[in-house]
Parts: structure tokens; sequence; C-alpha cells
């Protein structure tokens, strides 16, 4: 066995843009399970209009949109033809086109505005700029298929390049399709060497043939289909364009035009954030873009947070990985549940943090905050309480037992519901209704009360917990596991290597590094970082709140909703988005009603990475959501430490005289 | 400014742990090691292991990864030296320079088959598609050879490679190529008339208790606890080692590196000593220079 591959972090590589083709393709886990009917892996060659990706850092994007690239289905093909190039042209169109990969990075696209030029002229650059890049990437393809000879070199020189050699306006004879690569990186290299000059001297910029949008980027595919045989049944020209929300707002005016006025043989597929539309805006006046009848929107975490799939999807994606380990693979160790188990066990964590400590009884004083006691329960009227409603082996049937009786039953009437509960009654009412609120209403609540009564932190661990964690993203899921892996290599080897399991302490400690870590990471986004760290923090500090009640009226809470006209403050509306572009916090993809029977709206919940922070529940329930208006969304995200400004709704509860009397 | 606490620094450890030394180092190990450290200097357990973790999260090691690296950096900081040696011509013509350069150079290990040079020569053999025939028997200098190469890990004094060069060919180039050296050796051997290439120049900035060191350049106030604690337990670690050596290391070394398959004896021994007395968290292996008594298990 290979030691260096026996410790090696089968989660350490996470980020898409580094990786190599074969990479991508050893990582690869198809989605399209979770898209149920609606996109077919085929269909992201052949359906004719654009399909927008939408997801936050992490979910994947720039992974789904190089897997349909070039040089990964290249690399596919290869590995199915055992390592020949023999098929790699039958295999292309047995996908039904080919993936053109562009992406450029933000200080690129940024350096085509300013330094004393008018907007106007840095459009013209930049579409000339962009018609070049897409040539360039066209020309690239078809000269890799011709070195694998898949094309014919005669063929492609004889008929294609003379009419692209016209159109990019090279002159001479006997022109190669080397040359027309050379060509194209020369007036590359020409826009470059302006946006170095420009930024210090006044220069012009005079390209020896200038290009208009489509020029290239419809007019090489055109090209293509008529003179290259083997392009002419079917092939589909797929321009993928990834992090488009780095565009400039006029970059992304040029490139929604080419959207809304694809050819037959080209498409687009577009990968960006939420809400990285920075407009909908078309360089004809008259004209915008619109989902549904310009593109087809897919928001990744809309898809992955509600489906069950979900849950199936990251146990392969932490499969594939386990699999580059042979030490896991060889022993069959490739189930990710096994390393992490597959639920939390409250009632063990509970058990184990009551017998730690000195006092085991203090969840007990939770029935002084009931309002039914007013303060009035003395630690004889407690203890008294406490004989009849006591569970030591299980403490959070004491918590919910307490609840039952701060709420006002009758702490006889709550035992008589625990004992029928725990003896199996399913036909009693009553045991049902304990079993409710135990076992599918409160028992997480229960835990994050308990553990906040003895000053102890929730613990974070399990498959299930780290799926909820991840909300949606499956970057976040691996970065759970990467820690957790992390810390149980260093901390616990030989459990992780022979049982091929990791402590829950563990887990834990690398969920909340994770926590603390993406908490950091948000001050460093470059447009209102700051205010978002101050969001993320006063979001968390309120929910804590909430889940800490001790009595438990707003169980789980995390949500909230917001005036949507901000107040017609456009920063803050600004604000509000980067929020959601870097997932910070996550909108619903359904309207909800904010309380039971309250009107329909957008409810946003924090994002539940953050949950370990704050010993927050690490699911979302629906219920109770507070509505922040424009001044008080603001306060969040511009002030440190802002509390709730009103009391949240308290929970009726019937008083009942003959227990106050009994008791006090 | 103080060294940062205990957990700052078990969790740099973490990282680099699994970033650099391929998680073979776990926190067992790291306590074992912590053992070592008694309270003999400060009679306070938790300060010495802020002082000890310290040390250890400044130890630089070389995986077998970056040792490979090193040996593509070294042939072409080679080739660069020879070409610049030969002169400036015309560029068109470099490739043929470099072939020449590279044909009639041979490469041979510094020291004995068995010692780190053979070791590094075959990483550099396959980093840098060198000809089996362009490695001759030990010692033997092929005349189709206009330069002789020698490879090595490290030279801080330059004594042993002085030692084993006395015998090289002074009708050719003599080169030493080593991932590790300092001023000094470089100056000695080049007045041995022996060119020294090496990846990584030690100065008085790399020697941990040197008033230039770098280590401190945040926590200059924790620098005399630092020294007294790696000397005293330095000295204490020596106590039942074979070949002892300075209580900062061969010949006041005052390094904190090594290689995923040796630690030189130029570093601090409470990292590598290996005695009754001592845990090393990076393993020495010593050179056993005669032949002594040994016991067999019983059944070889």
């Amino acid at each position: 066995m290979n030691t260096q591959d026996l410790f090696r972090n089968p989660f350490s590589d996470y980020n898409a843009n580094s990786m190599d083709s074969k990479k991508i393709l050893d990582y690869w886990c198809s989605p399209f399970a979770l898209f149920k009917s609606r996109i077919s892996e085929r269909d992201i060659y052949q359906h004719d209009m654009p399909i927008v990706f939408m997801g936050g850092r992490g979910t994947g994007k720039t992974m789904f949109l190089k897997y349909f690239s070039y040089p990964v289905q290249c690399e596919a093909a290869n590995q199915m033809s055992g390592g020949g190039h023999g098929n790699t042209l039958s295999f292309l169109k047995s996908n039904g086109g080919i993936g053109f990969y562009l992406r450029f990075d933000g200080p690129v696209l940024r350096s085509f505005e300013g330094k004393g030029l008018e907007p106007e002229k840095w459009d013209a650059i930049f579409t000339h700029y962009f018609e070049l890049q897409v040539c360039k990437s066209y020309i690239e393809v078809i000269l890799d298929l011709v070195n694998r000879e898949q094309l014919s070199r005669e063929g492609i020189e004889k008929e294609f390049v003379p009419r692209v050699a016209k159109k990019l306006g090279r002159l001479g004879k006997r022109v190669k399709l080397e040359d027309i690569f050379n060509t194209v990186e020369d007036a590359l290299g020409d826009i470059t060497s302006f946006r170095e000059k420009i930024a210090f001297s006044k220069t012009e910029f005079v390209p020896s043939k200038p290009f208009v949008a489509q020029d290239l980027s419809f007019g090489i595919v055109e090209i293509a289909m008529e003179t290259i045989p083997e392009f002419r049944n079917g092939i589909k020209f797929v321009i993928l364009v990834d992090e488009y929300e780095n565009y400039l707002k006029r970059q992304q005016v040029i490139l929604n035009t080419l959207l809304k006025f694809v050819k037959p043989g080209i498409t687009f597929r577009i990968g960006m954030r939420l809400e990285g539309f920075h407009t909908y805006d078309t360089i004809s006046p008259k004209e915008f873009i619109k989902e549904g009848r310009d593109y087809t929107r897919f928001v990744f975490e809309d898809i992955l947070v509600k489906d069950w799939r979900y849950r199936e999807f990251l146990i392969r994606v932490a499969a594939r990985r386990l699999e580059t380990v042979p030490a896991f693979k060889e022993r069959n160790l490739t189930d990710i549940s096994r390393f992490l188990g597959k639920r939390e066990d409250l009632q063990s964590e509970a058990a184990d943090l009551v017998r730690g400590q000195e006092s085991k009884t203090r969840h007990f004083d939770l029935l002084k905050h009931s309002e039914l006691f007013k303060s009035k329960l003395d630690s004889d009227a407690i203890k008294k309480i406490q004989r009849i409603i006591a569970k030591p082996e299980n403490p959070l049937l004491e918590v919910l037992n307490i609840i039952w009786v701060a709420r006002g039953n009758e702490p006889e009437m709550t035992k008589k519901a625990m004992n029928e509960y725990l003896s199996g009654k399913v036909s009693s009412p009553l045991a049902k209704k304990y079993h409710l609120d135990y076992i599918d209403k409160y028992k997480l609540s229960l835990m994050i009360l308990l553990a906040s009564q003895y000053h102890k932190p929730k613990m974070y661990y399990s498959f299930n917990t780290f799926c909820f964690l991840s909300s949606g993203i499956v970057g976040t899921f691996i970065e759970l596991c990467r820690r957790s892996f992390q810390y149980a290599y260093f901390e616990d080897p030989d459990t992780l290597i022979n049982e091929g399991t990791i402590r829950s302490a563990l887990q834990n400690r690398a969920a909340r590094d994770l926590a603390h870590s993406e908490l950091e990471m948000v001050n460093r986004i470059q447009n209102y970082g700051h205010n978002l760290y101050l969001f993320a923090k006063n979001l968390g500090n309120i929910f804590e709140k909430f889940q800490k009640d001790p009595l438990i009226r707003y169980p789980e809470t995390n949500q909230f909703t917001v005036d949507a006209s901000f107040g017609g403050d456009l920063e803050l509306e600004d604000m509000f988005k980067t929020a959601i572009q870097w997932s910070i916090i996550q909108q619903k993809s359904y309207l909800q009603q904010q309380t039971p029977g309250g009107p329909k709206t957008d409810i946003y919940t924090l994002n539940r990475v953050f949950s370990p922070m704050y010993d927050l529940s690490y699911r979302t329930r629906g219920g109770y959501s507070e509505r922040f208006d424009a001044s008080y969304l603001k306060a969040l995200m511009t002030q440190d430490g802002v509390r709730l400004r009103k009391k949240a709704p308290k929970r009726k509860t019937e008083p009942k005289e003959s227990l106050q009397r009994r008791l006090i | 400014m103080t060294i940062p606490p205990v957990e700052e620094l078990l969790k740099q450890i973490m990282l680099t742990a699994e970033n650099v030394w391929g998680n073979r180092l776990s926190s067992k190990d790291i306590e074992k090691w912590l053992s070592n450290f008694d309270g003999l200097v400060f009679s306070s357990l938790d300060y010495e292991r802020q002082l000890a973790l310290y040390l250890l999260a400044n130890f630089v090691y070389y995986n077998e990864r970056e040792v490979r690296h090193l040996c593509r950096t070294l042939f072409s900081d080679y080739l660069h030296f020879m070409l610049l040696r030969e002169g400036n011509g015309n560029s068109s013509d470099l490739k043929s320079k470099l072939d020449s350069i590279v044909t009639t150079s041979c490469f041979s290990p510094l020291g004995k088959p068995g010692e780190s040079g053979a070791l590094i020569l075959y990483y550099f053999r396959q980093e840098n598609d060198i000809a089996t025939i362009q490695i001759p028997h030990l010692l033997q200098s092929p005349a189709f050879a206009k330069t002789m190469v020698y490879v090595d890990d490290v030279t801080i004094s330059g004594d042993e490679a002085k030692n084993y060069l006395l015998v090289a060919d002074k009708e050719k180039t003599n080169v030493l190529l080593t991932f590790v050296s300092t001023k000094e050796a470089i100056q000695a051997l080049r007045a041995k008339d022996i060119q020294v290439i090496s990846c990584i120049v030690l100065d008085e900035r790399s020697r941990c208790f040197s008033d230039k060191a770098t280590l401190y350049l945040d926590f200059r106030d924790s620098f005399d606890d630092c020294k007294t604690f790696a000397e005293e337990y330095g000295r204490k670690s020596m106590t039942y080692q074979e070949n002892p050596v300075d209580p900062f290391g061969y010949k006041n070394g005052q390094y904190a590196f090594g290689f995923f398959y040796n630690t030189p004896d130029n570093t601090l021994p409470i990292f590598w000593a290996d005695n009754k007395n001592w845990t090393p968290i990076m393993r020495r292996h010593g050179k056993t220079k005669e032949v002594t008594y040994r016991e067999y298990p019983r059944f070889v």
C-alpha cells in the first residue's frame, strides 16, 4: 500500500478552478437525477434556449460547466477508448455538442472601464475582445481535433481556414490553421497591451480589423457548419460562460444581447452567483432578456436543499473522493455516512452533557421562566415538580416535561404522557401528543436549551447534521468533511484508518472552525464586506436569543422577512443583494407566510454554516419569521451588537389556577 | 509581543501536518515529544509546551514532493550557471548550447552509496531525465565529461564536501549541487575550485538563536526564554545520545529543518535526539562509521 495515499485527505481539493480535466472527471457526480425531469445531460448541449445556472459560492457551478467543456469531454473519450484518440469526434457527436469554457477574472473585466476613455469606446473594445476570445476557443478546439486526426487538416485548410482568414483580415496565401490561431492571439495581445498602456499615457486603440458583436462568436460557427462536414449534423457550439457576476453592467448588456439573439447551432450556458445579473438590458433600448422567453434559470441551492436526493448526491460526491484513497477503497470504506455516523444521538449527547456537571438538575430552573409562576417558584416548589417529572437517564425528556409544566400542564399528567409514550401506548392521545412534541417538533430545541442551561455548546456532528449545515452548497459539505478528516488524521488517525470512523468531538470542532472561518471570510468580501460581517453576526445573535427561549416559543427560528422596498435606500438594497450573492443569507424558493395566517412574502434564512457559532439549530423550520423594516435592516448591517428591537410575540398559555395554587 | 498561545500553535501545526508532513505527524506523536519537557527550565509545564510548540511550528520540513521540486530547480539553476559561465551568445543557438552542457556533464553523488547524496541523485535523475550513462561509477571521471557534477542535500560547513572532493579530477569543472548550503561553505569550496549551486543559502537569519533570526521578528520578547529552553533541553537530550553534538546542534548549527528521509545533525537536537532520555519528533538516522557488535533476531 502506498503510505502517501493512506494519509491523503480525500477532501483536500475542492476548487474546480484549479482542477485538471482528469480530476474533474474523477470527482464528477452527475446531478441530473436531482433536476428530475426538468433537464437532462443531453439538454446541456442540445437545448436551444440559453440556460443560466445560479448558485452561491461552492455550489459546484464551475465544476458543472467545466465538465461539459471540450478538454474534459476529450479526457472522457480517451478514458472510454482506453487511452487512444480514436473516437473523440464520435464521442462529441454522441454528446450532441462541444462546450467552450470561458472564464475571466474580475480584475480583467474591470480593466475595461475608466482611465479617461468614454464608456461607449470601452464597450466596443470589450466586444472586440470577447469576440476574439470566443474565436480563440473555437480555433483551439478545431486545431486540437486536427492534431488528434479527428478532422482532416487538408479539408480544414482548404475550406475553413481561408474563409476564417478573410473574416479576420489575415492576408496571404497558404494560411495554416496555426496562423489563424496566432492572428487571434496577436489581436488579443494588442488589447492587453492597450489596457496596460492606457493607465499611463494617452493612447489610441486602433485594431487592424475591429469586430462587433456576433462577428466571430456566431460567424465562425457559421463557417464551421458550412465547411466542416463533421459539424453539419447536429453538433451544437455551446459557449459556457462562468462567473457572469464578475461582468460589469455594460458588459452584461453586450452578452445579454448575444443571449437573446442566439442562432441555430449556438447556445449559451451561463454560471453565476445568485443575484448575478446586474442588468437584464440588451443593446437595443426596447429589448431586455426575460426568464422563460430568452433563457431558462436553475438555482442550485433550490434544487439541492429541497430534495431528499441531495443526501444521496452528497454520499456519491464523497464516495468519488474516498475512492481515490486506496486504503479506503480497498476496505470498502467509501461511505461518508459511516465515517461521520448517519445521525446525531441527541439522547446520549444530553446524558453526557449532564453527567459531566456538578449540579445535574440545573435545567429545572427553567420552570422559573414560566409566566404561570411569575418568579414565585421557590426551590422547594421546583423540587416538588422535579420529583414528579424527573427522568434522569434522559435529560431531554426532563426538559420536555419542564416545558409542558411551564405551559400549564399538570406535572402528574405530564408524567403520565411521558410514561405512556415510553411504554409505546400508540392509541393514547396523550402519548401521541408527547411523541409529536418530542420526536417531531422539539427534540433538537430541547438539546439546544439544555446545553444553554449549563453554558455548554451544542455539538454538531453526523452526516445528517453536515447535510443540513451545508445549506445546499456542496462545497460547504466537502469543506466540513475536509476539516473533519484533517482533525482525525491529526488527533485520532488509528480510529480513522482502522475503523473508518471520526469521533463526534472532532467533527464538532471541524464544524465550529468552519463557521468561524466563514464568518471571517465575510469580512474580506470586496463590496460591503464589513457590513455583511455585522449582518451575519447580528442575525446570529438575534436567532440565538430566539432559539434559547426558556419556553421554546420560537423553536429553531432562523428566518426573516424584509421590507422589499428597502425604504428606497439603493445602497441598502445592494448590500442585501450582495449578502444573497455570497450566500450569507439564502432566499427560500417560494413565498411563505411570515406568521401563520399572514400574507405571503419572500423569506430569508441565515446560512446554516454559521449555526455552530451561535448554537443554532442546523435546520430551518417554518412558523415564526422575524420582520425587519428598512431602518432596522440598515442597523443590522452597520452597527455591532444590535438587539431585537421589539419583543417577539408570545405564545399563549392557558393559566391553570389549580396548578398555581398547589405549587406556589 | 510574546509567542502565540498553545491552541493557535497546535492548529498551525495541524495545518502543516496535513499540507506538508502528509498527515504523518499526529497529536499523539506531538504529545510524546512534549513529554520530554518536564519543567526543568521554567518549572511551568504549560509555558514549556508553548515554547516547544513554537519551535516545532517553525520547523521546515521538506517532503518527497518538495525534494523532487528542489531537484528540478537545482538542474535548471545548474544549466543557467553554465550558460552564464560560457558567456552570451546568439539566443538562436541556445538549444545547442544547452544540449552541449547536458551531454558533457556527468553526475555523481557526493559521498558513498548508501549516503544521502546517492538518494538525492536517484530523484535528481528521475526528475531531470538524466541518462544512466551520465552517472559513472563512484569517483570515475569519463573522458566525455567536461563537468563533474556532485549532488547532495546539505552542506553547512563544507567539510564533508572538501574531504570527499580531494580526489576530484582537477582538469575538469567540478560543481556541487545541494538543496541547502551556507555562505561559509560556498566560500570554502570555491577556494578549492569547486562551484556550489544551492536552492537555499542559509545565513544568520536562518539560525534560531542568532541576533538576526527571523523566528523572532514578531516575538522579540520570547527570544531569551526560547534560547535558554532550547539550550537546556538540547543539553539534556544529548545526555545519553551516541555521538552527542552541541546543545544547538552539530557545530552550534541552530537550524530547524529536515527532510522526509532524515534530519541533519545541525538541526536543534531537541527535535531529533533519540535515546532512553529523549523521544524525537523528527527522526534522525545517524551514520554508524565502524562495524560494531550487533544482536540478530532469532530467525533471520
